[in-house]
């Protein structure tokens, strides 16, 4: 028996590296401006002004085809983008979510319509795209949602509640997904279907839930005979749990996925100073360092395997289930051995990244598919 | 039967405590210490049953037995300073399951006729006992066992084999689950019989651990004929007589001793390595005597309750099992990391320090001593179920 | 591109070999003092010992193409000092040395050569020194590096047996006082430590991903409660945790061997070694909670890859000595190298 999965290492080739610079030096200009309690929500953090900017430099669909507004540069230029930005705590949220998940799927098998009227959009940092995937008893389990789409004259009437979806409140567009057929005749996986919903259409209801910081990320929506035109069916139907699924390699294994609490260790280390001699400050660095490293590495290969075509879902698994391992304990090992209380101070940006980041972390192993799951996952692919 | 005439429970606990130091001090062979060699040391075989007698003639034996019975007849209160004071002398460990388990459960279920001739022979070691419940296809999922036991005339016939019967090369004596019957529940149809080793048809084979020793035993019964008053409790309802012992096995193996001591070699390690500067070191020690500390007040309390409540212990005593297994890997495992390429070297190392003197021996035999802890008497994954449905209350 | 495919050929041979020839029974006998040496004369005789030589004719492999024998290696709990040897030998033809026949042992352990030209210092553990022809090491004399070899022959009255988990021949040593046999500066690509530490770490991720498979291996075939241990979810939970923990050694060893390969100063050592060392620590503990008590027998073969991982896990500096040294380095060169140090 072979392992179950494959990495190797990989280098950004040079052409893209040649970006690097550019995209540092505009994010340290942005950067002056930025709050710690904001460059702590990471990919989170919504500013629309942000996002308009790099669609403007070109960094949002960069690897779209030109007719779409994208820009036809690689993969790896992308993610030079994306890691610069996260590694900042840059609020990417307007753009994140279309960039990453919606803005592909709409290339991939959108219509010829649909194309035109979302991509360009999201390409200038205009369109806000969230998930609708959660309900209030499909969460891990996602197969047994609940909310339906039904036929009627002309399209489609969606009734049903999404719950825990991202920023909808902010956001123009939702693709959700949809009970269309009968579990019964087609599987529990089987009879879903997305549907792209323009989040102004009549009927819908959004009701912010407060978190735990005093922030209202998250949503419930509440969708009541909300009546959608047949154009706004997203692929094939009874087929969408196959296609939000496509997806998830991408969604588990980018930086993302590792360097949400990163922004805190540059603060920590400013604070430190370079003449530290406590040995067991270097070891808990040190540690970190190697582990942000090993999965940054980690990372780049499932990217060179998803550029060559495959579909890397066991790696992506392990990335994730490490990568939210280190984002979880970064904040508590941090707040130990800086001398910094996490608060909401003015000005202290330590100590409002890490009162904001020692509040959510615990989501972290939540979003994008529980840590429970991604072990599930890695057992089955080790032929448990 | 020789009932004790010394009442020791009748003593303060501070004379108590007093009697049996000056006792341990006069009578414990220093040679046979725990000490940073040692931490884990253990006695088996003939120095153990040496040591057990001396106990027994200066009324040291059986600290939970009733006196009626030859035990000491304490309180539980006096059974942790009881076993407080032996893991501060430093007297090594002996696993006596004749006095820790078969005694107890002798006295609770067994007949008037099976205490009056086994405790006295446990109690001057002339039996020594193993236990003979996991087979190679009943470990974790005990109720499977298939060793059979068919009932012909007077006689019991044996059939079947045992697998990690601790020290069963040392014992005399087995006590066994077999199966007497077949019931839709595989709980039912289990009896709980004595069987003498000496018993045509027995075979010992020592399992050689990877420290090197021969720690377990596979025990085979080819057609064993065991009388059948050697039964303890009603035939088919062994399950019951082995559950009520179970609890006493976790509380037993849920001492804080062991980890007492290797947080003890913990410490001196740290100093003979000149790691007091290093916070972190110092963090992650301190650490670990905090929930030593919170440990040694849980089995207290628990051990306490048990004494109060006068009935065998419940199912949180899972608790205890798990956590002190739990909290030994974690200290020998610190051990082990702060040594560096100490901790690769079978033997005894110098450690260099603030003061080279050899301090510390196989730190990996430790670790890999305390490693089956969290398997043996119920993996700690059937524990935590336990506590998850009986304690916790959640459903499976 | 040729070069790749010797090396996957060779890599692919000895995995042949030591599959055909390395058992249980084997490894017993190598640990008892029993073992013959006729499998090392097949190594030999395969050439595969010098493939990291540099220098005109040889074969130049570097640490990339050779990552996978090295893996190799470790899966077969690595029954000969070939990963030593390897080593040496490329540090002896990096220096310009002559070559000896025989197996190396390396020192990675601070040495000093005195104005009268003897080694000053000792070294608590070295693998292998006991079958080894000729022990090498690094010597500082004043600003110099000098790559220095002792025969085998000479330092047996120098040298103490130690009995080491790996339970293969092993020595410390004390050089203090030693004429080296020969001497010559090097310009290695990093230290000998660093370089011993690499190896150690592709070692332990061969040994983890064998120490897995043969955890699923049983926890797929061995029943309790009616079915295999491997469907009960506390059991798959820690199994993919050691999956995870195999799959960053893997990846942390094969970063720095590219590393090594760019001959740049880096942490690729550290790096990879922490995370090898934590994942032996950890894939050992779940293997041997999953194999219960089976698995701490001695005629159960899972002792024989455990007792190495622990052994490799502090040789050559554990978890904490390479996040020591890595959190040091971080530290020193300030917040502001932090990223660019990372995307370098």
């Amino acid at each position: 028996m072979t392992a179950a999965y494959r990495f190797s290492p990989y280098a950004v080739p040079p052409q893209a590296e040649a970006l690097r610079a550019e995209v540092r030096e505009f994010v340290q200009a942005e950067a002056s401006h930025w709050s710690g309690w904001q460059i702590a929500h990471s990919w989170t953090g919504f500013d629309r002004q942000l996002s308009r900017k790099l669609g403007e430099r070109g960094w949002i669909g960069m690897t779209w085809p030109k007719r779409y507004g994208g820009h036809e540069r690689s993969a790896m230029e992308r993610y030079v983008v994306l890691e610069e930005l996260l590694a900042a705590g840059a609020p990417v949220g307007a753009h994140w979510v279309a960039d990453r998940q919606s803005g592909p799927l709409i290339l991939r098998l959108g219509s010829e319509a649909q194309k035109a009227k979302y991509l360009p959009a999201i390409c200038r940092g205009e369109a806000a795209f969230c998930i609708g995937l959660s309900e209030p008893d499909a969460g891990s389990d996602l197969a047994s949602l609940r909310s339906k789409a039904e036929r009627v004259e002309g399209g489609w009437r969606l009734n049903g509640r999404k719950i825990w979806t991202t920023y909808a409140q902010d956001c123009d567009v939702m693709i959700g997904l949809f009970r269309t057929g009968f579990s019964e005749a087609h599987g529990k996986h089987k009879g879903l279907s997305q549907f792209l919903i323009d989040l102004q259409t009549p009927g819908i209801e959004i009701n912010p839930i407060r978190d735990l910081t005093g922030e209202s990320h998250f949503n419930e929506i509440v969708f009541d005979d909300v009546l959608l035109g047949e154009d706004a069916l997203m692929g094939v139907e009874n087929d969408g749990w196959a296609q939000a699924n496509a997806e998830l390699a991408f969604e588990r294994s980018g930086p993302d996925r590792y360097l949400s609490s990163f922004p805190l260790l540059p603060l920590a280390l400013a604070q430190l100073g370079q003449a530290v001699d406590d040995p067991s400050i270097a070891r808990d660095i040190g540690a970190l360092v190697a582990e942000l490293t090993v999965l940054r590495q980690m990372s780049l290969s499932i990217q060179n395997q998803l550029e060559s075509g495959a579909t890397p879902l066991q790696e992506a698994a392990i990335t994730k289930l490490l990568g939210t391992g280190l984002e979880q304990r970064m904040p508590g090992l941090i707040a130990d051995i800086v001398e910094a209380q996490p608060l909401r101070r003015r000005g202290d940006k330590l100590s409002e990244a890490l009162a904001y980041l020692i509040q959510v972390e615990p989501s972290f192993s939540l979003r994008g598919g529980t840590n429970e799951i991604m072990k599930m996952i890695i057992a089955r692919g080790m032929g448990l | 039967m020789t009932p004790m005439t010394i009442d020791r429970d009748a003593l303060s606990d501070e004379e108590f405590r007093g009697q049996l130091r000056a006792f341990l001090a006069e009578y414990y062979p220093a040679e046979l210490k725990q000490d940073f060699y040692r931490p884990f040391r253990r006695l088996r075989g003939e120095p153990a049953n040496q040591w057990l007698r001396t106990l027994q003639q200066h009324g040291w034996r059986a600290p939970a037995w009733p006196r009626e019975h030859g035990g000491m007849g304490l309180s539980f209160r006096k059974q942790l300073i009881y076993h407080e004071e032996l893991e501060h002398a430093g007297v090594a460990r002996i696993i006596d399951l004749g006095e820790t388990q078969l005694g107890p459960t002798l006295i609770k279920l067994g007949s008037a006729a099976q205490c009056e001739h086994y405790l006295p022979r446990i109690l001057n070691c002339e039996h020594v006992w193993c236990q003979g419940y996991s087979e190679p296809n009943a470990g974790s999922d005990l109720a499977s066992l298939r060793t059979s036991a068919v009932l012909e005339g007077d006689e019991f016939v044996v059939n079947g084999q045992k697998i990690w019967t601790t020290h069963a090369n040392d014992s005399t004596h087995i006590f066994t689950l077999v199966r007497t019957g077949k019931y839709a529940k595989k709980q039912q149809g289990i009896s709980f019989l004595l069987i003498d080793l000496n018993t045509p048809g027995i075979t010992i084979r020592p399992i050689i651990n990877l420290a090197g020793e021969d720690e377990f035993c596979e025990v085979f019964f080819d057609n064993v004929r065991v009388p059948r008053d050697n039964l303890v409790g009603e035939l088919d309802q062994g399950w019951t007589v082995a559950k009520a012992l179970l609890g006493y096995e976790r509380v037993w193996i849920g001492s804080p001793a062991l980890a007492g001591k290797a947080l003890d070699l913990g410490q001196h390690l740290v100093q003979q390595l000149g790691l007091e500067s290093d916070r972190g070191v110092m963090d992650q020690l301190a650490q670990l005597q905090a929930d030593l500390h919170d440990y040694r007040l849980l089995y207290s309390r628990i051990c306490d309750a048990i004494a109060d409540s006068g009935k065998p212990p419940g199912p949180e005593v899972s608790m205890l099992k798990v956590y002190a297994s739990e909290l030994l890997h974690r200290l020998t495992e610190f051990n082990v990391s702060i040594s560096g390429e100490y901790g690769a070297v079978v033997g005894d190392v110098e450690l260099a320090g603030p003061s080279a003197e050899v301090t510390a021996t196989d730190l990996y035999w430790q670790l890999m001593m305390a490693r089956p802890v969290t398997i043996f008497a119920g993996a700690n994954e059937i524990q935590r179920d336990i506590l998850a449905k009986t304690v916790l209350g959640l459903q499976a | 591109m040729s070069e790749l495919n010797i090396a996957e050929l060779l890599a692919d041979q000895l995995e042949k070999l030591l599959a055909a020839e390395v058992s249980a029974e084997s490894l017993a006998a190598l640990e008892n003092g029993t073992g013959n040496r006729a499998l090392w004369q097949h190594i030999e005789a395969m050439g595969v010992a010098d493939v990291m030589c540099t220098g005109a004719e040889a074969a130049g492999l570097g640490w990339q193409e050779c990552a996978e024998l090295f893996r190799v290696l470790g899966r077969h709990a690595a029954p000969l000092p070939l990963a030593e040897t390897l080593l040496g030998r490329r540090l002896l033809s990096q220096a310009g040395l002559a070559i000896p026949e025989g197996p190396l042992a390396l020192v990675d352990a601070d040495i000093s050569l005195d104005d009268a030209g003897c080694l000053q210092g000792a070294a608590d553990m070295i693998s292998w020194a006991p079958w080894a022809t000729a022990i090498l090491g690094i010597a500082r004399r004043g600003a110099e590096t000098l790559l220095f070899s002792v025969a085998g022959t000479a330092v047996s009255a120098a040298a103490t047996e130690l009995h080491s988990l790996e339970r293969a021949p092993t020595a410390a040593i004390d050089f203090s006082g030693m004429t080296p046999q020969a001497q010559a500066p090097i310009a290695a690509e990093a230290s000998i430590r660093e370089q011993l530490a690499v190896v150690r770490a592709l070692l332990i991720s061969g040994a983890c991903d064998k120490v897995v498979e043969l955890a699923v291996e049983y926890a797929n075939t061995r029943k309790q409660f009616g079915k295999p241990i491997g469907k009960f979810q506390a059991l798959q939970h820690q199994l993919a945790e050691a999956s995870c923990r195999a799959a960053a050694a893997e990846m942390a060893a094969k970063y720095a061997c590219r590393e090594l390969d760019q001959k740049q100063p880096s942490t690729g050592a550290a790096v990879a070694k922490y995370t090898a060392s934590v994942a032996a620590r950890e894939v050992s503990r779940i293997a041997h909670q999953v194999f219960g008590a089976i698995g701490i027998t001695d005629e159960h073969e899972l002792h024989y890859f455990t007792r190495r991982l622990w052994q490799w896990r502090v040789d050559a500096g554990n978890e904490r000595y390479w996040s020591g040294q890595l959190g040091a380095r971080v530290l020193a060169a300030g917040s502001a190298q932090l990223w660019p140090s990372l995307t370098a």
